[in-house]
């Protein structure tokens, strides 16, 4: 991925929903959900508004107190670790960006930067595995274990 | 992906004729209407075999009415019929995520097949019917005896701008409050010791929910699950007529008692979120709480319930926990106040 790469939801398996400034995100697919706060869901907000990788890079360096090396290397492997988790892909060069409204800080001294942190959730998980068919009858149905 | 609707109609109409067969060979159908939030539910059973195992759960909601019903689910099962399903038209990796069948959802078709239970389900939305069909009533898990058909409503609720949600509710003359939490938070001793104390009960586990224009709740089962150690506190509970014990469950179905005087109203207006936990202190309190926290504990296992309605339904609970207060309630040891603490809550948001 280099500056320019853009990113949006790996929707229809992903949901997501901002609730007082924390993103929530569901992978409906694992069962895994997440939760965002500050930092992270600032670039969340700038991810989802359809931003490059270096503009979210520049927004967060303007809207927070830190080192931009820092804070660029910490926003880049954040962004990475989103897509490991399969919660965003990049954005085709000539996609259309949403319109989402990104909530600059208006604090005269920006907070400090702390690394963003995609905290996971996993005890959907079994709810939402799939089921281990062992074997099928004679008309194609599944049976829940050899009888 | 789904091409076009051929083949899942041709597999739906298959169906219907099954449940036809079935129920001309046991004697005609068992038909019962359900009136669930204004719309009226035709269920017909393919002879007696299901209606003793799912008819309990549902059965406060009957209505005499003889309008159209807007919705129809054909039910039935192949032991009690003698009737085979028609060969599963997909392969077995079609089989996934909740069950939710490849190449037969969308289109207007939603279908599941429920591993645990042997039990196929699916929606036309164009018929506005479906079938719900069990291989054998006995194998039937007992959360499918407590809330039956779970993915089959989610869907239609969805349909008409409503959530199943996970989540319990009970209220007073105020209005009601829906408790959201994970397994083993608290919601069904909570929600069942409030209605042994007279309060009015809605759910325990599952309710409907309309997020718009005012938030309200909706009762749809008239079931409880506690563990067997818990009625020892609950001893309302405690009587063979009330709750028995499934073989395939650690713990009791509770059957609620008769909708008596009002105890048990369909629909109540939701005044705010709670969110249940154990503290292991004596006393029972509420404190803040936020509408991030009520989301997670609310979303993930709603949405579990049927991935193809996520994105909606998640969007209906985020306008729900925006406008509503989002409360701890830190349940204590001493259970008998934990009504008394939702009441006195309720009574003072009059002023």
């Amino acid at each position: 991925m280099d500056d320019e790469t853009r990113w949006t939801l790996n929707a229809p398996q992903v949901v997501d929903e901002t609730i007082d400034g924390e993103v929530m995100i569901i992978h409906l697919v694992t069962g895994h959900y997440y939760s965002l706060l500050d930092v992270g869901a600032n670039v969340w907000q700038r991810l989802r508004a359809g931003q490059a990788q270096r503009e979210i890079v520049d927004g967060i360096a303007c809207g927070f107190t830190g080192e931009y090396s820092v804070i660029s290397d910490s926003v880049i492997q954040f962004l990475a670790q989103l897509q490991q988790e399969d919660l965003v892909r990049p954005l085709d060069a000539d996609a259309a960006a949403t319109e989402a409204v990104i909530e600059e800080s208006t604090a005269a001294v920006p907070p400090p930067f702390l690394p963003p942190v995609l905290n996971k959730y996993l005890d959907m998980q079994q709810l939402l595995a799939l089921d281990p068919i062992h074997e099928t009858d004679e008309r194609g149905w599944p049976h829940a274990k050899a009888e | 992906m789904l091409q076009s609707r051929a083949e899942p109609a041709a597999f739906f109409d298959a169906l219907a004729e099954m449940h036809a067969r079935a129920a001309a060979s046991v004697g005609g159908t068992v038909d019962r209407m359900l009136s669930l939030a204004g719309y009226s539910i035709r269920l017909s059973f393919a002879g007696p075999g299901l209606v003793d195992a799912l008819w309990p759960a549902l059965s406060h909601l009957e209505t005499s009415a003889c309008r159209p019903p807007d919705f129809t689910i054909l039910m039935g099962d192949s032991v009690s019929t003698g009737t085979a399903m028609p060969h599963a038209p997909w392969r077995p990796e079609d089989h996934r995520e909740a069950g939710e069948i490849r190449g037969y959802c969308g289109h207007g078709f939603f279908t599941v097949y429920q591993f645990h239970s042997d039990l196929l389900t699916m929606l036309d939305e164009t018929r506005a019917t479906a079938v719900y069909w069990a291989r054998n009533r006995s194998a039937l898990h007992v959360g499918e005896r407590a809330a039956p058909l779970r993915a089959l409503l989610n869907k239609w609720a969805a349909g008409i701008g409503w959530v199943l949600a996970h989540g319990g509710a009970v209220g007073t003359d105020d209005g009601a409050v829906l408790l959201a939490g994970p397994g083993g938070s608290g919601k069904s001793n909570t929600s069942l010791a409030c209605a042994a104390q007279g309060m009015r009960y809605l759910s325990d586990d599952y309710c409907l929910l309309s997020p718009d224009p005012s938030p309200t709740v909706h009762s749809v089962y008239a079931t409880g699950k506690l563990f067997p150690h818990d009625v020892a506190h609950l001893p309302y509970y405690d009587q063979a007529r009330h709750s028995h014990r499934p073989p395939d469950s650690d713990k009791l179905l509770i059957q609620l008692p008769e909708w008596r005087d009002g105890a048990r109203p369909l629909m109540m207006p939701l005044r705010a979120i709670l969110l249940p936990c154990v503290t292991g202190l004596r006393n029972t309190s509420i404190e803040e709480s936020s509408p991030a926290a009520a989301l997670r504990a609310l979303a993930p296992s709603t949405i579990i319930l049927s991935p193809s309605t996520g994105g909606e339904n998640l969007q209906r609970l985020g306008r729900l926990v925006r406008s509503l207060p989002c409360l701890a309630l830190k349940l204590g040891t001493e259970r008998m106040q934990i009504p008394h603490v939702i009441k006195n809550w309720l009574n003072g948001q009059k002023s």
